[in-house]
This record gives C-alpha cells, sequence and structure tokens, in this order.
C-alpha cells in the first residue's frame, strides 16, 4: 500500500517543542532596545499640546474679562481644564522617562535627571497649592503649563543627545535585520 | 481576519509595545516550532524566532491582507533561519552521493503506508542541508517552487533539481529504515 505522503503534511500541527521560561522577559528586554521612534507623530503632539495650553491661556483670559463684568464664576470648568491637561502632560513625561531610562544605561545621568524631574516636581506642587487658592491668577497658569513643558522639554533634549551619541558610536555596525 | 488581530496590528504598527507583545504571545508558540524544523539547536531557534518578530514589526506596513497574518510571519521566520544557516555555510554534497534521476516523476510521492510522519522528518533530518531545506519548504511548509526559489534565493529549475534529488535521498534513506525493522 502507498499513500502521497505530501497529504500527510497537508495539517503540520505544532510539534510541541516548549520555548524557555524566561523567554516572554528576554523578548521584553530585546522589543525595549528596538525602540522604534516615530519623531513626526510625537512633536506633532508636542505641537497640539502647546497650541491647547495657549487655547486655554486665551479662554482663561476670556472668562476674566467676563467674570469683571457679571460675576459669573466658573472655577470647577478650568481646573477640570487644567487637570485634562496636566493629565495628558504627566503621561507623556513619564513615556519619555521610560524611553530615556531605557536608551541609556548610565546610572549616574538617571540619578541627575531623576533629581531635575524631582525639583521641578516640587516647585509644580507648590504652583498648584497657589493654582488652588487663586484660580484667578493666569500668571500661575503660565508657570504651572511652563513647568511640565520644561520636564518634557529636559527628557527630550537629553534623550537626543544619546540618540546622537549612539550613532557615532553605531556608524561601523551593519544592519544585521 | 478578526476584528481584534487587525486592531492589534494596526497599533503595532504605530509602535505600541503593548500591541506587539500580544502579538508575539499569540504566535510565538507556532514560530517557535517553525524555526526549530530548521535550526537544531533550541537556543538558536528561540533567538531567530524573536528576531524575526522585531524584523516583521519593523515591517508590517508591507504586510498585506492577501495572506494570513501567521503565514506573513512564517515567511520571516523561516527566511531569517536561513539566513543564519547560510552564515554557517551550508555543507556541499559531492556528486556521487546523489541518486541517478531516472524516471523520477514530479508529482510521484507516493511512499509505502506503514512509514510514519515523524519517520519521514526524522529521515530528512539526515539528508545534508541543501536538499532537506528544499524537502522541508514543500512538504511541511508547503511552498510552491517560486516561493522556495524567493526564499532560498535559488532558481525555480534549481528548486525543481534538488526537490527531486532530495525526494531521492528520503526514498533511499526510508528504504534502509524498511529494511532495518524486517530484521
Amino acid at each position: 500500500m502507498k499513500r502521497d505522503i505530501r497529504e500527510l503534511f497537508n495539517d503540520i500541527e505544532t510539534e510541541g517543542k516548549k520555548l524557555p521560561k524566561n523567554h516572554r522577559m528576554e523578548f521584553i528586554e530585546k522589543l525595549n532596545f528596538s525602540t522604534i521612534e516615530k519623531p513626526k507623530k510625537r512633536h506633532l503632539g508636542l505641537f497640539l499640546k502647546v497650541a491647547a495650553s495657549i487655547a486655554l491661556i486665551i479662554t482663561f483670559g476670556y472668562y476674566m474679562m467676563n467674570q469683571k463684568n457679571s460675576e459669573i464664576n466658573k472655577p470647577t470648568s478650568i481646573q477640570v481644564q487644567v487637570q485634562q491637561i496636566e493629565k495628558d502632560y504627566l503621561q507623556q513625561i513619564d513615556d519619555e522617562w521610560k524611553n530615556f531610562v531605557r536608551a541609556t544605561d548610565d546610572k549616574e545621568l538617571i540619578k541627575v535627571y531623576q533629581q531635575k524631574l524631582d525639583d521641578l516636581n516640587e516647585d509644580y506642587k507648590e504652583l498648584s497649592k497657589s493654582f488652588k487658592e487663586n484660580t484667578n491668577n493666569v500668571m500661575v497658569l503660565e508657570d504651572l503649563i511652563g513647568n511640565l513643558q520644561n520636564r518634557l522639554q529636559l527628557l527630550k533634549d537629553i534623550q537626543n543627545h544619546i540618540k546622537i551619541l549612539n550613532e557615532k558610536t553605531n556608524t561601523y555596525e551593519t544592519l544585521t535585520l | 481576519m478578526p476584528n481584534n488581530l487587525k486592531k492589534l496590528i494596526e497599533q503595532s504598527k504605530k509602535g505600541n509595545k503593548r500591541s506587539q507583545l500580544k502579538l508575539y504571545d499569540s504566535y510565538c508558540d507556532a514560530m517557535f516550532n517553525v524555526a526549530c524544523r530548521y535550526l537544531k539547536n533550541e537556543e538558536e531557534a528561540k533567538d531567530a524566532m524573536q528576531e524575526s518578530f522585531l524584523k516583521a514589526f519593523l515591517k508590517l506596513d508591507t504586510f498585506k491582507e492577501t495572506i494570513s497574518f501567521g503565514a506573513w510571519l512564517k515567511k520571516i521566520v523561516i527566511n531569517y533561519c536561513i539566513d543564519v544557516l547560510k552564515q554557517k555555510k551550508l555543507e556541499t554534497v559531492s556528486i556521487e552521493n546523489i541518486p541517478s534521476e531516472i524516471s523520477n516523476d514530479d508529482n510521484d510521492w507516493k511512499f509505502e503506508t506503514t512509514i510514519t510522519k515523524q519517520q519521514i522528518i526524522n529521515a530528512i533530518e539526515n539528508i545534508p542541508t541543501k536538499y532537506s531545506l528544499v524537502l522541508k519548504l514543500y512538504l511541511i511548509e508547503g511552498y510552491d517552487h517560486i516561493e522556495i526559489s524567493e526564499i532560498l534565493k535559488i532558481a525555480i529549475k534549481t528548486s525543481r533539481t534538488q526537490l527531486r534529488r532530495g525526494k531521492l535521498m528520503l526514498k533511499e534513506k526510508l528504504k534502509t529504515k524498511m529494511y532495518e525493522a524486517r530484521y
């Protein structure tokens, strides 16, 4: 009796070879090292954030003017907007921080930047305290957003720096992928 | 293609790590088994599989829905494994060892029913790499000669010849198997 062996292989089931236990962790590491930055999108994001904050300041100014005339007080709506912007920024800062930590293995550098960010965060706490006391102060609002922007820029700058350094060292490496 | 897979692929294109990891989780076992067919060392197979995923994420834009995502991934894995093998240099075979090709019909793959799938796989492993590769790509992966010629970067004619010779070697190997089994 004979049969066509090609049909034998029509349904090739997984032969049940088991991956080593740590394969997932290992892959996560590899994945993190192969960070594919999409700078265009990020810049657009930053641009939108800046535009949003400018728009917020303008609306806030408009509120102030209105308040003087009609004494309508809506601090909650402004606070909600500020909270939203704050949330977005913190998310982005957090992401950039993770990228940064991934991009370098210089513990000292990470420490220095952690310190810088912590200082800015302390400032921010002070600022938001005074913002709660006086929601109508445009200067405080500007400082708040400026503080967040500083943090983000700080992380972006250092990452660019690392990137340039890496590019210099990698010039002679060929892409094996 | 199921919607959630579509979504995962879309997000992975944008560089979303979580989605990429989910894709990895769903396909890593199958792809590991594919890699193991070409690289005997499991550590090596695992690395090849993982690198293939990274490579796939980089060129997700080229994925078209005309084939399944699994089939697309598989091709990348196989290509990667072949590259690894090439780096190690495929062993060469002297002409004397090649059985003659008389009356060897391309479409005749009839083998004794007593021969099991596992026996065939084992026999393929014992054939020189050059021929076992074509055999695996044709029999196990189900690629046609056009696809095989692309993967191995050889002419279609060469792919046909190597498969024909591979088949003869396979028959030869299995013949001795039968012989051994009888005694």
